[in-house]
């Protein structure tokens, strides 16, 4: 009799057990892996939009996926609730001023939805709470009284482009308070307004103030901007600088009392780390290209705006020699000494 | 009006078949509550397995190795590319355990027990056997089909968990001979892909194509009447009609899936 014939019984016994067996460690490895029997703290944000956001997005914090979102709906006064649950091994790390932001590059690397843990000591939020969007107005607070610990971005590019936004909104903000400042001025001048002229004047003084404090704030991250450009402007020079150098690198490879054959008696390594560094040079002239044709893409837009700002500061500082020669205002308002721009465009670096 | 009768007495043909099959399987079915309920000898359900699975089994594990180990290598090297690599994950899942594993193993147990099933009942109507368990007062669908129905639908189920094992797991260790992939990342990832939706749609299809499998050979099967050349053609049309049938009800089977889910 045949072997499988005569034991037919142990044969299938063990195929069926083999099977068996290995569905039961799949099913338990699958609940192991996925948390089944973990419990997860729910929460809540509210986003301007529902773009960028998908259900099982996950959550990030340092990198590491620490909870995913459950559900994405449309709530009242067309905000996006956004419900999530953050992991229990994470949850100490839900503490007051906590904020969430969605990342997203322009230049379409990385992105995701991130968790920004909040300053301090504390109990970790109780379940179903809001953790504000970073660009909703409770998380912007957050981010003004500093409670929240925000890592520096990566990459200078990266740098920059967080950077911009913010100035583009005290740039906004710096416009509407001119606006206001000069309805205020031609309603006093027309006399169309009921309240004295001091009062009015007052208003302007502290609209001016305000000016002044956003001024203040968009130079500063104006010149956060402008240092970080200058570091990869100096980087530029530094590699220029020593390409251009007559006793620099290409001499001194090409010493004859040097160490040259030293270098090419190494089994080509030199040569191909040489071209590995150029596939890597190539490889970034790339990125650097087509970062390069997205920002002639919205050069225009960035030129208008800046246009339409200059407009409005000339106009602003129209107003404002005007209120330093009104002789109802005593002492005036402090001459500001100009301060010359250390910006210089693309074009005029040295290479 | 010869062409009007044709199509007629077809329908009413069809019709009568379709009600016969019908009839047929509920017996089947009924006759498999029995089986199970009083614990009848299992000695012949034992070789239907033995015979449909662990015999198809190197073909099986050849198949879903292959499979795998394409899906991978091809995964690997192309969708990296779009930032997608995590997809290829989904797609083994998808591939391998919920939509191509369980309707390529029907495919084989239909081409291999199937053919055999419908062979041997057809020889068994031939010689008369089937006249001499009546005459004896033994039922053929409890002692010849029940069997061969519980056998095949659990020998397809099985199967389509051999068939995710090596093609999910075995495929893992094809691919490293040819590229370096983490196990742990890998084995992790596919654990996060995979559901427990996904593991019993895949079950399920397997034993729907397992009772569709038995229920059309053993139909066809008891369809020759007397010459040992219906045998082949019989083996053939259950074949035909059983690939026709799995493929309806896979596809009806993935509708709801994703009506449902």
């Amino acid at each position: 009799m045949k072997f499988r014939i005569r034991f037919a019984q142990q044969i299938v016994g063990i195929f069926v057990l083999v099977a068996a067996v290995s569905l039961v460690l799949v099913v338990v490895s699958m609940g192991a892996n996925q948390r089944w029997f973990a419990k997860n703290y729910e929460f809540y944000s509210v986003f301007p939009t529902a773009e960028g956001l998908s259900v099982g997005m996950p959550i990030q914090f340092k990198g590491f996926n620490i909870g995913r979102i459950t559900d994405i709906t449309l709530a009242d006064r067309d905000e996006v609730r956004v419900d999530f649950y953050i992991q229990d091994t994470y949850y100490d790390r839900v503490v007051p001023n906590s904020i969430l932001e969605l990342v997203s590059s322009p230049i379409g690397l990385g992105g995701g939805l991130v968790f920004h843990q909040g300053r301090g000591e504390g109990e970790s939020l109780p379940e179903e709470s809001l953790i504000p969007a970073i660009n909703s107005k409770e998380g912007q607070a957050i981010v003004a009284d500093n409670a929240v610990i925000m890592p520096a971005s990566g990459d200078s590019i990266t740098r920059i482009i967080s950077q911009v936004e913010p100035v583009l909104r005290n740039v906004n903000t710096l416009l509407v308070s001119v606006d206001e400042t000069l309805n205020h001025v031609n309603l006093a001048l027309s006399g169309d307004q009921s309240q004295p002229l001091g009062q009015t004047l007052a208003q302007v003084n502290t609209l001016l103030s305000e000016v002044e404090t956003t001024l203040v704030q968009t130079r500063e991250q104006s010149n956060q901007i402008l240092a970080s450009a200058a570091i990869i402007a100096g980087n530029f020079e530094e590699t220029s600088d020593a390409l251009r150098d007559p006793t620099g690198l290409v001499p001194r490879l090409l010493d004859a009392d040097g160490s040259i054959a030293t270098f090419l008696d190494d089994n080509n390594r030199l040569y191909d780390q040489i071209e590995q560094m150029l596939v890597s040079v190539n490889a970034t002239l790339d990125e650097v290209n087509s970062f390069a044709g997205f920002v002639n893409g919205t050069q225009p837009q960035i030129a208008s705006l800046l246009q339409e700002s200059q407009a409005a500061i000339v106009s602003g500082q129209d107003v404002l020699e005007g209120l330093s020669n009104n002789p109802l205002i005593r002492g005036g308002i402090t001459r500001e000494l100009s301060q010359p721009t250390t910006f210089q465009s693309y074009r005029d670096a040295q290479f | 009006m010869v062409l009007i009768e044709r199509i007629g007495k077809r329908a009413f043909e069809t019709g009568r078949g379709f009600s016969y099959a019908m009839g047929f399987f509920f017996l089947i079915l009924r006759e498999s509550f029995f089986y199970i309920r009083q614990r009848k000898s299992r000695r012949v359900l034992t070789f239907q397995i033995l015979f449909t699975a662990v015999e198809a089994l190197p073909v099986i594990a050849i198949l879903s190795l292959g499979l795998g180990a394409i899906i991978i290598i091809q995964g690997v090297a192309l969708l990296p590319q779009f930032g997608q690599g995590q997809l290829v994950y989904t797609i083994l899942i998808t591939v391998i355990t919920r939509e191509l594993g369980p309707i390529l193993t029907a495919f084989i147990i239909a081409a291999r027990s199937g053919t055999a099933i419908a062979t041997e009942l057809g020889n068994m109507v031939v010689s008369h056997e089937i006249e001499a368990y009546m005459a004896n007062g033994i039922s053929p669908i409890s002692y010849l089909v029940v069997p061969r129905f519980l056998g095949v639908t659990i020998s397809l189920v099985l199967l389509n968990v051999y068939f995710n094992i090596f093609g999910l797991l075995g495929s893992y260790f094809v691919t490293a001979l040819l590229a370096t992939i983490d196990f742990r990342d890998y084995f992790t990832n596919l654990l996060n892909a995979l559901t427990v939706v996904d593991v019993m749609v895949s079950l399920l299809k397997s034993a729907v194509s397992g009772a569709i499998i038995s229920t059309v050979a053993t139909y066809y099967g008891f369809k020759v009447e007397q010459a040992s050349t219906e045998v082949p053609v019989m083996a053939i049309k259950s074949v035909g009609q059983g690939f026709i049938l799995l493929i309806t009800a896979n596809a009806f089977l993935t509708v709801m899936y994703y009506l449902w889910l």
